[in-house]
């Protein structure tokens, strides 16, 4: 973001992980694809949702 | 987010995954999302078929705060979730444009707001990496898991500034990482996606 130009960029409130339940609310994934993911994840999800802002300069 | 990731795809397959996954989505998956992102305040102002199409990672909209007159831009709209609840805010005198490239969503997407009555809302084909949109047209630019979606992250940033007026906001949520994917996921289809 701060290469385009943007400035003042910052996250807002908290990151939430993307644990299997939260996933699991998706339908755009199986039971059988959340169970190889986290089987890759050796069952722990390292990802996050995150909220970011960015202001272009006046 | 990484800035431009090793994907073993080209840009077109990388795009033909997203339509399709996104493009065959079926109506009542994703009220547990809505119920998971959106305040009850904001799910009573919806109706049921919106709600049903929310796949999003958060709420933009709340953090981004648009106002009465205000332009919001949301990239990748998807169902329209978060397109009509920014056109609800900035009613009367503001709007709110969606644009996504898949055509089933933007059929949705209008079919939600005449549904809500809101006339300050339109949804238009587009991609992020080239947004149809004029130099500083939008006080307000918004996504909410889309982003990622994008092989040239860059250039998505690039075209968000561009459209934007001076002093105007880009308010996204997405995901990150911590560490950097295993090569099996990076390689899946359905895990780029998601």
């Amino acid at each position: 973001m701060d290469k385009a130009g943007f400035k003042k960029v910052e996250a807002l409130g908290e990151r939430d992980p993307l644990d299997r339940a939260r996933l699991g609310l998706y339908p755009l994934f199986t039971e059988q694809f959340l169970d190889w993911l986290f089987a890759q994840f050796g069952g722990q999800s390292p990802v996050y949702t995150v909220h970011l802002r960015g202001i272009k300069p006046l | 987010m990484t800035e431009e990731a090793p994907l073993k795809w080209t840009d077109e397959d990388a795009a033909r995954i997203v339509r399709e996954a996104y493009g065959t989505v079926v109506p009542g998956g994703g009220t547990g999302v809505a119920d998971s992102v959106y305040t009850a305040e904001e799910l009573a102002q919806l109706p049921a078929p919106v709600r049903e199409m929310a796949l999003g990672m958060g709420n933009p909209v709340r953090y981004a705060d648009p106002g009465p007159g205000e332009t919001v831009l949301d990239l990748g709209s998807g169902g329209g979730i978060d397109t009509l609840l920014a056109a609800l805010r900035v009613r009367p005198t503001g709007r709110a444009v969606g644009i996504d490239f898949t055509e089933r969503m933007l059929d949705r997407a209008r079919s939600h707001a005449a549904m809500m009555g809101l006339t300050n809302a339109e949804f238009v084909y587009g991609t992020m990496e080239e947004i149809p949109l004029p130099d500083a047209s939008a006080d307000v630019v918004i996504s909410n898991g889309v982003i990622n979606l994008s092989t040239k992250k860059g250039r998505v940033f690039a075209e968000c500034f561009r459209v934007l007026r001076p002093g105007g906001r880009l308010v996204f949520a997405d995901s990150v990482i911590d560490g950097c994917l295993p090569k099996e996921v990076l390689e899946n289809e359905a895990a780029y996606a998601g």
